[in-house]
C-alpha cells in the first residue's frame, strides 16, 4: 500500500495522493454545510455512522469555494484520528511507480504551492503528490 | 466495595505477574537499585491500596516488607540471601491471598507472623528458620493452585476495543433506522414486523450493554481521597475527617477522568484554606477535628458532587481586596457588588484568597481552571458560603460524555443542536413579556423585566434568516453558557428535543469554538452541536455586562422558582384559562388540520410518519392548525389539544384543589386571575389506556397454546392484549418465546396440552370452545365469542398474579 498512489483530477490537474493515507473513495450525496467554518470546509457527510468533514480541495488552487455537485466524488482519507472527505472532480488510476517521488524542481505555481510537495513520474506523465495533512490543518499549510 | 476489590485483585494480579521478573533478577543481584525500587513501589501500592479496602493482613505484611526494603534502601541494612528469601515469601503470601479472594472463599485462617519475624530478623537468623518461613509459604501456594479459579468473572479491555464496539452499535441502530424507513414504504407483513421488532429489542439491549461499559463508579475517583486528606493534613498539622457518601453513583468513565483534578483541587483547597487547625478551631468554638465532607447523588441526568466543610469559609472583605489590588476590579465597581456576585470573585482568573503561597495550593491556578473544566464537560460549579461556618461547592455534571440531552433548533435553512443544559426558557418573540430593544447596534431582551443581550444565531453563524413558516415569530431560547453568561439567542424556531450521540468534530471546525461537536441523528443527515460560552464569544456578548449589576441575583433566583413550580398557562379550547406543569411537557406542536382524522370516535392525528390519538379534541376545526400540547410521563405521550398558549407562569405554593376528581387539580391566582391548574396525573391515568404503542415488558404473559390459526392470531390476542397481557404463542413444534407465560388460554381442538403446573407453580388454563353450548365431555369452558365471561376469567387471573 505504501508504495501505491491513487490518481484524481483537481481543478484540471492531475495528483497523485499515497495510497496508506486512503479509506475509501465515496460519492457525497447532500452534505450540510458547516457555517462560519474555514471557507475550504465544504460541509459534512454521514458515511454510516460516522461523520466526515468535506474538504474542498479546489479551494487551496483556485481560491474560489466549489459548490459541491449531487454524487460528486470525495476521498476519504483518516488523519489524526478523524475522519475527511477530499472533494475532487474525479478518480481516475490506482498505480505504483517504479521510482518514489522526488521533489518539484521549481516552485509550484499559485495555490499547488500549499498542498503539493513532490513530483511523481509515472509512464512518461507527471503528477503533483499532494500531502492530505497540508489540506485538513490550513495553518500547517499556511507555514508551509 | 465488590468493585474496588475485583480491581484490587486484577490489579494485583497484573503488577505480581510483571514483578515475577524482577524478583528474578533481584534475586541473582539484590544490589540492584532498579529492581529494589520496582519491588518497593509494589509493596508500597498494595500497603495504599488495602488501608481503604480493610485488608489488614495485606497491610501487614506489605507494610513489613516496605520497612524491610526501605532500611536496605537507604543503607541502614544489607540485602542478605537470607532477607531476599524472606521478602520472595512476602510476595508469595501475596499471591496466594490474592487467588483465594479471587475464588471468593474466605481466607485461610493462619498467621503471617512467621513470615514477617523472618523479614525483620533476617539477616540474624540461621538459615533453615527462614527455609521454614518459606516453605510455609510454598504449602500455602499449594493451597491456592488447587482451589478452583472458575470464579474469575472480570477482565480488562482495552479502552480503544469498547469505543469500537460502541461505532458499531451506533452504526447498528443507524442501520435499523433505515430499514425502519424501507420498511414503511413496503408494507411489510406481520412476520417480517414481528422479527424486526425483535431486532430491534436486541439492539436496543446491546446499546444499553455497551452504554454500561463506560460506566464506572465514582469510588474510583474517591478512593484516593482519604489519603491525600490524611497526607495533606498532616503536613499542614490539622485534623481532618473526611466522609464520602454515595460512592456506587456511576459515571461515564471519560467524565470521571474530566472531574478528578477539580474535584483533587477543591479538596485541597479546603483541608488549606478552608478548615482551620485544632487551636484556631477550639477558639472559634467549633470541634477540634474539621469535618469535609464529599457527597455524590444522581439527579436527573447530572451527577450532583457536593462539597461541604466546616471551616472558616470565605472572607468576603478579603477577597474583595485581593480582587482589587489584582485589578481584577476597581475598587468603586466592586464596592457595588452583591455578595453572590463578590463571591463570584473567587472563579476570576488569577486570584488565590491564600494568605501565604504553600505547597499544596495558592500557585495563581485557582478556581477558574477548575470551573473552565467543569464547564468544558457541560457541566456548572455553584458555591455557597457560610462566613465564619463553612463552605459547600456543589458541582454538576452531565452523565456521560457522548450522551447528550439536546434541543435541535433551525435557523438559516439549517438544524443545529443546543446542549439541554445551557437552555432555560424557550419564548415566542410575540410574547407580551418580551421586549427586544436595539441601541448603537447591540440588542437587549428584556425578559420579565430582566435584561439580556440579544443576538440571532443566524447572525453569529453568517446565516441569511429564512423564514420557512411565513410568520414574523420568532423563536427565542435564553441560554445560560455558564453562571456569568446569559443571554438570550433568536432562532427561526426550535425542533425538538432528543438524546444524541456527540462526537467530536474534525478539529478545522472545533477550532472555531463555536461549535462542540458534531452528531448524527436518526435521519442520517449530520448535525452541528453549538457550544453556547463560543456563540457568547463570537458574538462579542460582554462578561462584565451581567455581573456589574443585580441580574445575577434576579436570575438566579428566577430559575430557582421555575424548577420547581413553572407552568405553562393556556386557554383551553373552550376559551377556559388553564395552567400545566412544565414537568410533564415535552412540546407544543402547531399541527395542521389535514392531518387530523376522526376514526372510530377517537381523533387521531398523523405526525412523524405514524399516528397517535389526540385528546380534547372532539370535533375538527375546518382550517388553520390546532396547537399540541405533548405530554410525556417518560414512557407515554399523550397528545392534548388546546386553545393557545399564553405564558410561562410560576404557581403558587398553594393550589385550591377542587372537589371532583377530574382534568382539573385545583384552581391557582396568577396574578389578578384564577387559573384552572390541571391534573397530569388524572391525563395519565384516564386518557393513556388502549394506547398499545408500548410494549411493557412487566405485563402478565398469556400464552396461546396450539393456537397458530387465524382467528387466534387476528381476532383473541388482540382482546387478550387489551385485557392487559403480552401475548405469545405456542405450536407443537415450536415455541416462540423462553417466557414463562402466566396463563394459558387453550382453544378446543388443540394439539398441545399445556403442562399446568409446570414448574410448581400452579397455573390457570382458560379453556374456549366453539360451540354454544356446553357440552358434557368440555367442562369448565368459554364460548369463544362470550367477551364477557372470557374478560373476567382474564382479569380474574391478573388479580389473583397482584395478589399473590
Amino acid at each position: 500500500m505504501k508504495n501505491m498512489y491513487l490518481i484524481a483530477q483537481i481543478a484540471g490537474e492531475q495528483i497523485a495522493l499515497n495510497a496508506q493515507y486512503i479509506d475509501s473513495v465515496v460519492r457525497v450525496r447532500d452534505p450540510v454545510p458547516v457555517p462560519s467554518s474555514g471557507p475550504f470546509v465544504a460541509g459534512l457527510f454521514a458515511q454510516r455512522s460516522r461523520v466526515l468533514t468535506l474538504i474542498d480541495c479546489q479551494y487551496f488552487v483556485s481560491g474560489e469555494p466549489q459548490e459541491v455537485t449531487f454524487g460528486q466524488t470525495a476521498i476519504v482519507v483518516e488523519i489524526g484520528g478523524y475522519s475527511y472527505g477530499l472533494l475532487v472532480d474525479s478518480v481516475s488510476d490506482i498505480l505504483k511507480p517504479e521510482h518514489p517521488p522526488h521533489p518539484p524542481s521549481g516552485a509550484l505555481r499559485a495555490g499547488w504551492g500549499s498542498i503539493g510537495t513532490a513530483i511523481l513520474e509515472h509512464e512518461g506523465a507527471t503528477y503533483l503528490v499532494i500531502e492530505p495533512e497540508l489540506l485538513v490543518s490550513p495553518k500547517l499549510a499556511r507555514a508551509a | 466495595m465488590d468493585d474496588l476489590l475485583q480491581e484490587f485483585i486484577a490489579e494485583t494480579r497484573d503488577t505480581l505477574g510483571a514483578l515475577a521478573n524482577e524478583l528474578v533478577v533481584w534475586e541473582n543481584n539484590p544490589e540492584d537499585k532498579e529492581r529494589l525500587d520496582s519491588i518497593f513501589r509494589f509493596f508500597h501500592t498494595i500497603k495504599g491500596s488495602c488501608g481503604f479496602l480493610n485488608l489488614p493482613r495485606f497491610e501487614r505484611l506489605s507494610h513489613a516488607a516496605e520497612e524491610v526494603l526501605s532500611a536496605v534502601r537507604e543503607g541502614n541494612r544489607e540485602p542478605s540471601a537470607s532477607l531476599v528469601d524472606a521478602v520472595l515469601a512476602v510476595v508469595d503470601r501475596i499471591g496466594d491471598l490474592i487467588s483465594v479472594m479471587e475464588t471468593g472463599e474466605a481466607l485461610p485462617d493462619e498467621s503471617d507472623a512467621d513470615l514477617i519475624a523472618a523479614l525483620i530478623d533476617a539477616p540474624l537468623l540461621a538459615d533453615d528458620q527462614v527455609a521454614q518461613a518459606n516453605k510455609s509459604g510454598e504449602a500455602a501456594s499449594d493451597n491456592g493452585a488447587q482451589t478452583d479459579r472458575a470464579k474469575i468473572r472480570s477482565i480488562r479491555i482495552p479502552l480503544d476495543l469498547i469505543d469500537h464496539l460502541m461505532n458499531g452499535v451506533s452504526d447498528m441502530v443507524l442501520a435499523r433506522n433505515e430499514a425502519a424507513r424501507c420498511m414503511r414504504e413496503i408494507e411489510p407483513g406481520p412476520e417480517l414486523d414481528g422479527a424486526f421488532e425483535k431486532l430491534s429489542t436486541c439492539i436496543a439491549d446491546l446499546r444499553d450493554a455497551i452504554g454500561q461499559t463506560r460506566m464506572q463508579r465514582i469510588d474510583r475517583i474517591f478512593s484516593p481521597l482519604p489519603r491525600i486528606v490524611r497526607d495533606l493534613a498532616t503536613s499542614l498539622g490539622k485534623q481532618v475527617e473526611l466522609k464520602t457518601s454515595g460512592n456506587n453513583v456511576e459515571l461515564d468513565r471519560e467524565m470521571l477522568e474530566m472531574i478528578r483534578d477539580p474535584l483533587t483541587h477543591i479538596i485541597r483547597n479546603s483541608v488549606d484554606h478552608g478548615l482551620e487547625t485544632a487551636d484556631d478551631r477550639l477558639e472559634a468554638g467549633k470541634p477540634s477535628t474539621g469535618m469535609l465532607s464529599i457527597e455524590a447523588r444522581q439527579s436527573g441526568n447530572q451527577i450532583l458532587i457536593e462539597i461541604s466543610d466546616d471551616g472558616r469559609g470565605i472572607n468576603l472583605d478579603a477577597l474583595v481586596a485581593r480582587a482589587v489590588s489584582a485589578r481584577i476590579k476597581t475598587a468603586a465597581e466592586a464596592q457595588n457588588l452583591s455578595d453572590r456576585a463578590k463571591l463570584e470573585l473567587i472563579f476570576s482568573a488569577g486570584l488565590s484568597t491564600a494568605d501565604k503561597v504553600t505547597a499544596i495550593s495558592g500557585r495563581g491556578v485557582g478556581m477558574d481552571v477548575v470551573r473552565s473544566n467543569i464547564e468544558q464537560i457541560g457541566g456548572s460549579i455553584d458555591i455557597e458560603n457560610f462566613p465564619g461556618r463553612g463552605l459547600k461547592i456543589t458541582m454538576r455534571v452531565p452523565l456521560t460524555l457522548t450522551i447528550m440531552a439536546c434541543l435541535t433548533v433551525y435557523a438559516g435553512g439549517q438544524h443545529f443542536a443546543i446542549p439541554r443544559s445551557a437552555v432555560q426558557e424557550i419564548l415566542f418573540s410575540d410574547n407580551s413579556n418580551v421586549r427586544i430593544t436595539s441601541a448603537g447596534g447591540v440588542e437587549s431582551a428584556y425578559i420579565r423585566g430582566v435584561r439580556l443581550p440579544h443576538v440571532s444565531l443566524e447572525d453569529i453563524l453568517g446565516l441569511q434568516e429564512v423564514n420557512a413558516s411565513g410568520t414574523s415569530k420568532r423563536t427565542i431560547i435564553t441560554v445560560s453558557a455558564s453562571s456569568q453568561l446569559q443571554y438570550a439567542l433568536a432562532v427561526e424556531s426550535v425542533m425538538d428535543h432528543e438524546e444524541l450521540v456527540v462526537r467530536p468534530g474534525a478539529p478545522l471546525i472545533m477550532a472555531d469554538g463555536v461549535y462542540a461537536g458534531t452528531t448524527l441523528p436518526d435521519n442520517g443527515r449530520p448535525m452541528l452541536l453549538l457550544d453556547p460560552v463560543g456563540l457568547a464569544h463570537r458574538a462579542r456578548i460582554n462578561l462584565k455586562y451581567q455581573t456589574t449589576d443585580k441580574n445575577i441575583d434576579d436570575i438566579e433566583s428566577d430559575k430557582k422558582i421555575d424548577d420547581s413550580v413553572g407552568a405553562l398557562m393556556f386557554r383551553g379550547r373552550d376559551n377556559r384559562l388553564c395552567a400545566i406543569s412544565l414537568g410533564a411537557l415535552e412540546r407544543v406542536e402547531d399541527i395542521e388540520v389535514e392531518h387530523f382524522s376522526r376514526v372510530a370516535g377517537q381523533t387521531r392525528v398523523m405526525i412523524d410518519g405514524g399516528n397517535s390519538i389526540v385528546r380534547g379534541l372532539p370535533d375538527i376545526p375546518e382550517s388553520g392548525t390546532v396547537k399540541l400540547l405533548r405530554l410525556s410521563d417518560g414512557e407515554r405521550h399523550i397528545r392534548f389539544a388546546i386553545g393557545e398558549v399564553l405564558d410561562i407562569v410560576r404557581l403558587p405554593a398553594q393550589i385550591e384543589p377542587t372537589t371532583d376528581h377530574d382534568i382539573v387539580a385545583g384552581v391557582a391566582q396568577i396574578g389578578d386571575q384564577l387559573v384552572e391548574v390541571i391534573d397530569t396525573h388524572w391525563i395519565f391515568a384516564n386518557f393513556s389506556s388502549g394506547d398499545s404503542s408500548v410494549q411493557r415488558t412487566d405485563r402478565p404473559v398469556c400464552c396461546l397454546a396450539g393456537s397458530n390459526d387465524q382467528w387466534s392470531r387476528n381476532i383473541l390476542a388482540p382482546l387478550i392484549r387489551s385485557a392487559g397481557y403480552n401475548v405469545i404463542f405456542e405450536t407443537s413444534d415450536s415455541s416462540e418465546s423462553d417466557v414463562e407465560p402466566d396463563i394459558y388460554v387453550v382453544n378446543d381442538g388443540s394439539e398441545v396440552e399445556p403442562e399446568p403446573d409446570h414448574g410448581g407453580a400452579k397455573r390457570r388454563v382458560i379453556r374456549l370452545r366453539s360451540t354454544l353450548a356446553e357440552s358434557a365431555d368440555a367442562p369448565d369452558t368459554i364460548h369463544r365469542y362470550d367477551r364477557d365471561a372470557l374478560l373476567a376469567a382474564l382479569l380474574f387471573e391478573q388479580q389473583r398474579k397482584v395478589a399473590s
